[in-house]
């Protein structure tokens, strides 16, 4: 697809792609790993109070860690994007590239759905949250799981 | 510097030249894989909850007492141990690869430096932790370790991510 072609053109995509400096392809890996230990270790914090672990934390202060997630999120999805487009033709014939897609945009739902929950009515300790707020607490843990095995399957074929 | 890594490396690398284990670990794609992602979630959760403990050390969200932003450390400590056992399947399956990559050497200085600011924080600084509350300022010495800890976790996150790229020795 043309498309596609065109952006593995772009100059800075082209040099990333064939350059041997560290700060070419090395770092745009970094950064994809640093996104991802943000979103997912913030998600982590959350999930693991929402089940009940570290319960002198309040449940509002769990309602106050977004910068780190948008910040991990932009870190991740500019260099995913980078990532992408170096090998677009290959990349968007990749099953499982769509699939860690969706994977993301299911996390981030359930992500949002819990905060509903976490900022309703000043919950302050556990007992205010209702029973299926643990459910979507592990399914967010799982899900970052896969979304993890998915990339790291990306990496394989 | 290269000296010491040489002789540790003459030290280690029979140790973890074990083939039986290695042909086992390396039996199987998806057990690599399947350590791979225990250890980018172990490395996720311990940034996660050391770096929400380091922000508060650092001064940051004052309405949180320290013991509370401290109250899922041991969350951290089992993500910890998992990167060190996944670490170790890996070390295991490619000794050769692993052991000549500088990379690596230099995460273990990083994991170090890393560990002894958490244990000079638990033995000097602990007492002290339990009596800061809500709205209290955090004084420099715990500062400091606060800002420690997240440098080098990263460093040894960017390490561990750069193991391909910085060469052997």
């Amino acid at each position: 697809m043309e498309f596609l072609r065109w952006m593995e053109n772009i100059s800075y995509i082209k040099w990333v792609a064939e350059s041997d400096s560290i700060w070419g392809f090395p770092i745009v890996l970094v950064f994809h790993t640093v996104g991802l230990a943000l979103v997912v270790g913030t998600n982590a914090i959350i999930d693991l109070r929402v089940l009940g672990a570290g319960r002198k934390l309040p449940i509002s202060a769990l309602t106050k860690l977004s910068r780190s997630m948008w910040i991990g999120f932009f870190f991740s999805a500019a260099s995913g994007a980078v990532l992408f487009m170096m090998d677009a033709e290959r990349k968007s014939r990749q099953v499982v590239f769509f699939v860690k897609l969706g994977l993301i945009v299911l996390s981030f739902l359930v992500t949002i759905l819990i905060q509903r929950i976490l900022t309703k009515e000043g919950a302050v300790v556990e007992s205010d949250v209702p029973p299926w707020g643990k459910i979507l607490a592990a399914m967010s843990l799982m899900l970052w799981a896969a979304v993890i095995a998915a990339g790291r399957l990306m990496a394989l074929s | 510097m290269s000296s010491l890594i040489i002789a540790l490396q003459h030290l280690v690398l029979p140790l973890l030249t074990q083939p039986g284990l290695r042909r086992l670990i390396m039996s199987s794609v998806y057990f690599w894989v399947a350590c791979q992602v225990l250890h980018f979630l172990g490395v996720s959760v311990l940034i996660g909850v050391v770096g929400f403990f380091d922000i508060r050390l650092l001064g940051g969200m004052k309405h949180l007492s320290l013991s509370a932003a401290m109250d899922l450390m041991p969350w951290a400590i089992v993500a910890f141990l998992v990167n060190l056992v996944t670490g170790t399947i890996f070390l295991l399956g490619r000794p050769n690869i692993y052991v000549h990559a500088i990379s690596l050497w230099a995460k273990l200085f990083f994991i170090i430096l890393a560990g002894s600011n958490a244990v000079i924080f638990q033995l000097t600084l602990k007492e002290k932790a339990l009596a800061i509350g809500p709205g209290d300022d955090t004084p420099i010495s715990m500062k400091l370790v606060g800002a420690t800890s997240p440098l080098a976790w990263f460093a040894v996150l960017y390490c561990g991510r750069m193991v391909p790229y910085l060469g052997t020795i």
